[in-house]
């Protein structure tokens, strides 16, 4: 982690462009320029600055975003429910459709549910998913006339039933102080870009499921437990499964870690108020607090989810317990 | 008291020739890898022989036709035109160009790199072993796109900045994969004897661990050009990535996502071929792991 | 009668071509006896014990013959007339313990899912397993319940395999194998407790192995196969006092006896399962062959009470010829 944060800093110094440039502006006199360049302390020696730095990092005080003059950690974690609760979702759906698909693939080979599981895998992975947002926003807006275009709230409705902020995430929010109308233009919303962000994951877990079932299914130990007269059923969806889920959810949380920034696509199509959006934004003008404040939560993140998959591997997987 | 029986006849008794052809067979077996041939092979032709293939050059590389804009599909234009006018068709196949360099320069440079450095880290250990896994571990705790996106952000974009950014991402994952496989290639038979030969290492490494480890990195090449087509597309749709008036996919896409409700054709068929690319890239590289995997230990034994 | 293999034709498809791995297996089991059947690796041994109990692999080709058991053919039946058998009429142990067990799941839930697939309700499940545990000799049963496999020995895990087994007192226990991963010690408390399943429950077993040994002190009766034929049947007293076919004889000079003589081998090799076998699959190999043991393979016949041979050297009447 403390490599990641070295990196970090060592790319935002040295790579030549003038921070306290673009802090003050480009029509800053020179007096303000040396002023800028005081304040952010970039005359002083460089491992002060480091140190000064990390200091700050530790302390929450991420700097303060060249383009929108508030502080990057706080505009971070503003931004940061609308894009956790479209990922969340995407997720959601492509366990509930992958798994099961996988699963029944692995089953029934070279069946057409196999085949159709297979193509459906390979294509899930293939989309791009702002190509598949625009198609989406063509035939259930466009033509169809059944979901919003874009945002994750009408207007009209979050100005008649406003939702208070309790999580964050729109639709528990309006479930949990009852706000029907609220609830279902927030679902509604919903609906798009969570399909057109489950598509990758989607084709991962099905292609692994069913991978792993294959492979687990021709182990010895589900034929011993066949001829001692195991149930069909047992086999399947108890013995096989789980131990097919393990590997599988490993990928899937490595991909759900970095999906939280790689959500951008669809977030810009969508036009959803997320992390993603905020990432892009920070890259286009070149705000580097806010580029690396990105990136530092990003790689937290990427950081906590893959203990927390570890920790879960341990509990499904008794072997991996005792280191 | 033991039955002994006479040994199997079964391994090492085929010849490279008959592993070869018989790898083919198996090729032409599964339907979805022979998609994946039939698709990358097309775009590479279209790329090769753009000027050939695209009814009107000029515009794919991005000549500006301003009383022809926002046509629909017809004979005159197969996939309609842009909103410079410009005929879509042509544009993509002249995007194809750009894909596939794009693909095969970051797969061969990531993989390349990768392997190298996991190889050398994986067989001389130690130190270098240390040193290289550090460096490396810095690099794998980044999110890979946010980690590409950053670096691009900070050097500019464009499309050879696109590939550096992305090469850069990319080796580690090449290295650690190469070096698990050297470390386990290292205890093996025909490694320790080539070494009580007394030859030298640096030789060892180049004729004897490389060549065995290349197939699941061959494999992951060729899925990751799949995912270089569409973080190509990606970096385009943000800006990041070729730039105006280059015929990127990404790029058509992004321009064109304002017209989706009104000139459907206009991101539609720039995706379209994004999606098929990639779908070749990843029906042909699920289809050598599967080929490739249960005999790779059987290929392994063979080039020794 | 408990068992009784007809005449089993068992053909692989692989990309080398077709496999015939049984070409014409023939014995019976008897109840309350220990059948052993001995052969080297790729006789069939494996082979014959997964076509009983149908658990062959999806690219298995031409099948036939017949397993009668209890009255009905099981190749015949369906999944579902097979539920019946499985586990709790013919049981199975394999010869790697580590691959008979699920390594996420504790020795209590594997041994409680295959109780609860036999019907054995939950209330009295926990005794049951407790009950099995002991029979096969473990004294601390709660610890090794709440065990998972990787935490077991080898040994302690083939015990617990056959515990799965015995679950619900099988007339038939098929062992391939089941001490070869093991250690001497172990093996014999194995083999022991086979031999106590044996006389306490009255079941029989089919015990498969390439360990000659073993089958003499183990076994009632001793069937040796080879390339997919069962060569000769006899009792384990009669058949190492005075084996009858030629590779019986054979194998059993090739024990290493007296130090200082050099071992005697047996001349040629096993022969390709890739082709059918023409006339008697050992002819190639065998000091007594004759011209008809190249075209015509020979019948299981029964030169003495007891004991069956497949050798034109022992073909008595011409009416063996069917």
């Amino acid at each position: 982690m403390f490599g990641m944060i070295t990196l970090v800093f060592f790319v935002s110094r040295v790579i030549p462009s003038d921070t306290a440039q673009l802090y003050v502006g480009p029509k800053a006199t020179a007096e303000q320029l040396r002023r800028a360049a005081e304040e952010l302390g970039l005359n002083r020696p460089l491992h002060e600055q480091y140190f000064t730095y990390v200091s700050k990092l530790l302390t929450g005080d991420w700097g303060i975003s060249l383009r929108a003059k508030t502080p990057v950690l706080g505009d971070v974690l503003k931004f940061l429910p609308a894009t956790l609760e479209l990922v969340i979702c995407a997720y959601v759906i492509a366990i509930l459709v992958g798994i099961p698909l996988g699963v029944f693939s692995a089953v029934r080979q070279n069946s057409m549910v196999d085949h159709g599981g297979r193509v459906l895998a390979v294509a899930g992975v293939s989309i791009p998913s702002f190509w598949l947002a625009l198609l989406l926003q063509l035939l259930f807006f466009g033509t169809l006339h059944v979901l919003p275009l874009v945002g994750r709230l009408d207007i009209e409705s979050s100005i008649l039933h406003p939702i208070s902020n309790i999580t964050g995430f729109h639709v528990l929010d309006s479930l949990l102080t009852m706000n029907v109308v609220a609830f279902v233009d927030s679902a509604r919303h919903l609906v798009l870009p969570s399909i057109a962000l489950s598509t990758y994951p989607l084709g991962l877990i099905t292609r692994m499921t069913r991978s792993m079932m294959i492979e687990i299914l021709n182990e010895p130990y589900i034929r011993f437990a066949r001829a001692n007269g195991m149930t069909e059923r047992l086999v399947i969806f108890k013995y096989a499964l789980k131990n097919a889920i393990i590997p599988t959810l490993t990928v899937l949380g490595l991909s759900f870690s970095y999906s939280i920034t790689g959500a951008f696509l669809v977030e810009t199509i969508f036009t959803w108020p997320g992390l993603g959006t905020y990432t892009v934004n920070s890259i286009l003008e070149v705000d580097y607090p806010a580029i690396i404040g990105v990136v530092i939560f990003g790689t937290v993140f990427y950081v906590v989810i893959n203990l927390l998959i570890d920790i879960g591997q341990a509990y499904l997987d008794p072997r991996v317990r005792l280191r | 008291m033991t039955l002994v029986s006479v040994a199997e006849e079964q391994e090492g008794g085929r010849t490279r020739v008959q592993e070869m052809r018989l790898i083919l067979r198996l090729i032409r077996r599964d339907p979805l890898t022979v998609t994946g041939v039939f698709l990358v092979t097309i775009f590479i032709l279209l790329a090769i022989l753009a000027p050939v293939f695209a009814p009107y050059p000029d515009q794919g590389l991005g000549l500006p036709v301003p009383e022809r804009i926002l046509l629909p599909p017809s004979s005159v234009n197969l996939f309609g035109t842009d909103y410079l006018g410009r005929d879509i068709l042509s544009r993509i196949i002249y995007g194809a160009q750009i894909s596939l360099s794009f693909a095969f320069t970051v797969a061969i440079l990531s993989s390349v790199i990768g392997m190298v450095l996991g190889a050398v880290a994986g067989y001389y250990g130690g130190m270098v072993d240390d040193v290289i896994m550090r460096v490396t571990e810095v690099f794998l705790s980044f999110p890979p796109l946010l980690l590409a996106i950053a670096l691009l952000a900070t050097i500019g974009p464009g499309l050879t900045n696109a590939v550096v950014a992305l090469s850069l991402t990319w080796w580690p994952w090449y290295t650690r994969l190469a070096r698990a496989q050297t470390v386990s290639l290292r205890e093996s038979h025909f490694v320790e004897a080539a070494r009580a030969i007394g030859v030298r290492s640096r030789t060892i490494v180049r004729r004897h661990i490389i060549p065995n480890i290349l197939t699941p990195i061959v494999v992951q090449a060729t899925l990751d050009m799949a995912s270089a087509i569409l973080v190509e597309a990606g970096f385009g749709f943000i800006g990041l990535g070729a730039q105006a008036p280059s015929p990127s996919w990404g790029l058509m896409v992004s321009t064109g996502r304002y017209y989706i409700l009104t000139n459907w054709w206009f991101p539609t068929f720039p995706g379209l071929a994004i999606f098929a690319l990639a779908l070749g890239f990843n029906f042909l590289g699920d289809g050598f792991r599967e080929i490739l995997d249960p005999r790779l230990r059987r290929v392994v034994r063979l080039r020794t | 009668m408990l068992l009784t293999v007809e005449d089993l034709h068992i053909a692989f498809a692989t990309f080398e071509g077709t496999v015939h791995a049984l070409n014409g297996v023939n014995f019976q089991i008897q109840r309350s006896e220990i059948f052993g059947l001995a052969g080297e690796t790729g006789s069939g041994k494996t082979v014959t014990a997964l076509t009983i109990l149908k658990l062959l692999p999806s690219n298995t080709g031409m099948l036939k013959g017949r397993v009668i058991f209890n009255g009905r053919d099981l190749l015949a039946e369906d999944e579902e007339g097979l539920k019946e058998v499985r586990g709790k009429k013919i049981s199975m142990i394999f010869q790697d313990p580590a691959a008979s067990l699920n390594p996420v799941f504790s020795v209590s839930e594997q041994l409680g899912d295959v109780l609860r697939s036999h019907g054995t309700i939950d209330r009295i499940r926990q005794e049951k397993s407790q009950e099995l545990l002991r029979a096969v000799g473990f004294s601390d049963t709660e610890k090794i319940l709440q065990g998972y496999p990787h935490e077991l020995s080898g040994g302690m895990k083939q015990r617990v395999a056959t515990a799965i087994a015995i679950a619900s007192e099988p007339e038939l226990i098929i062992a391939d194998e089941p001490t070869t991963s093991l250690d001497v010690v172990t093996q014999l408390q194995i083999l022991n407790l086979l031999k106590t399943i044996r006389s306490r429950r009255g079941s029989s077993v089919l015990l498969i192995t390439h360990n000659l040994g073993i089958l003499a002190r183990h076994s009632d009766r001793v069937g040796i196969m080879y390339a997919g034929n069962i060569a000769e049947i006899a009792p384990t007293s009669l058949i190492f006092r005075n084996p009858l076919h030629p590779y019986t004889k054979a194998l059993l000079s090739a024990v290493p006896r007296e130090r200082g003589k050099s071992l005697h081998t047996i001349a040629g090799e096993v022969p390709n399962l890739l082709e059918a076998p023409q006339g008697c699959s050992f002819h190639t190999r065998c000091e007594r062959a004759s011209e008809i043991c190249r075209s015509l393979k020979p019948q299981l016949t029964e030169p003495e009470r007891g004991r069956l041979v497949a050798c034109h050297l022992y073909a008595t009447r011409s009416e063996d010829y069917v």
